[in-house]
């Protein structure tokens, strides 16, 4: 039964204080997700970007493999640019920039170019392979390229 | 009488509206942390499809080298260069294979042998060219195929 007592527990409105907790927890939960907005927006993004990446390495590294497989020697100077000879007389250069763009140019000066792939990579001579060790690794070699034909001078 | 229902009806409304806000709530940062997981997800398998072929295409890369080491031999030996070279028993078994084909190029002096390599389902080759100099077959180029 209801009573005029049992009546008192439906209020018509809330107290300021319940409002201004109300508000508040609402502006923290409305706070998290937009965080969670955003970090989901930006993870997105992200992976975009580093696939993009990903495949331009592999492309780049994908055509400097086969230049080190068929070179007859490995010169490196400085860290930043190699040099391949090919036994038909060719001579390939791979150089990074200040940038990290990577490009290849021939004897001939045809030219290639994989932008902002290689900003810490360092190339190295390791016995016949050409290695790129990534800064990001502390100096690991990230990439060891080795040539077949320095190889099979070993072997003869 | 009229009144007290119609309190309950409106705190039940209000109730429900409540409960409303917050399914909708949980239902968007629920929907969020899964586009997120989903994402991480598709990157971590991104990831795993590209180490697992670069591991294959390291292997394919060896057993070349080891085809080629072959051949070199087989040539100053002055025994046939065709054929498949027999493996180790575990490499056998994830379907590791190196087949070499061996041809004559211009002159008697040049020979041309094709390296074919197989690691589970993955294919590799090489292009060697041989010139015979001083009576010693020398390795004159070498060109990584696909």
């Amino acid at each position: 039964m209801i009573n005029g007592r049992s009546t008192r527990r439906f209020r018509r409105g809330y107290s300021l204080m319940e409002l201004l907790i109300a508000l508040g927890l609402i502006m923290i939960v409305m706070n998290s997700a937009g965080d969670l907005y955003r970090a989901v927006v930006n993870s997105g993004r992200d992976q975009g970007n580093l696939s993009n990446r990903a495949s331009r390495i592999d492309t780049a590294v994908n055509v400097m493999r086969r230049d080190a497989w068929g070179c007859s020697r490995i010169a490196v100077t400085d860290g930043k640019s190699a040099q391949l000879s090919l036994p038909d007389g060719d001579v390939l250069t791979w150089r990074i920039d200040a940038d990290g763009n990577l490009s290849r140019t021939n004897a001939a000066g045809a030219h290639q170019e994989w932008s902002d792939i290689g900003r810490d990579w360092t190339f190295a001579r390791d016995g016949v392979a050409l290695t790129i060790s990534n800064g990001d690794y502390h100096g690991i070699t990230a990439i060891r390229m080795t040539s077949q034909m320095l190889l099979a001078e070993g072997v003869r | 009488m009229k009144q007290d229902i119609s309190n309950r009806r409106e705190f039940n409304r209000s109730k429900s509206n409540r409960r409303g806000f917050v399914l909708m709530m949980a239902v968007v940062l629920v929907g969020l942390i899964g586009l997120g997981i989903a994402g991480i997800a598709q990157v971590c398998r991104i990831d795993m499809v590209r180490t697992r072929a670069r591991a294959q295409d390291a292997q394919l890369r060896e057993l070349l080298l080891a085809g080629a080491d072959v051949a070199i031999a087989r040539l100053a030996n002055g025994s046939a260069v065709d054929g498949m070279i027999t493996l180790p028993d575990d490499l056998t078994a994830q379907g590791a294979k190196i087949v070499l084909h061996a041809q004559a190029a211009a002159g008697a002096d040049a020979k041309e042998v094709t390296i074919e390599a197989s690691f589970s389902m993955h294919q590799l080759s090489q292009d060697l060219h041989f010139v015979r100099s001083q009576g010693a077959w020398q390795l004159n180029s070498a060109e990584l195929g696909s």
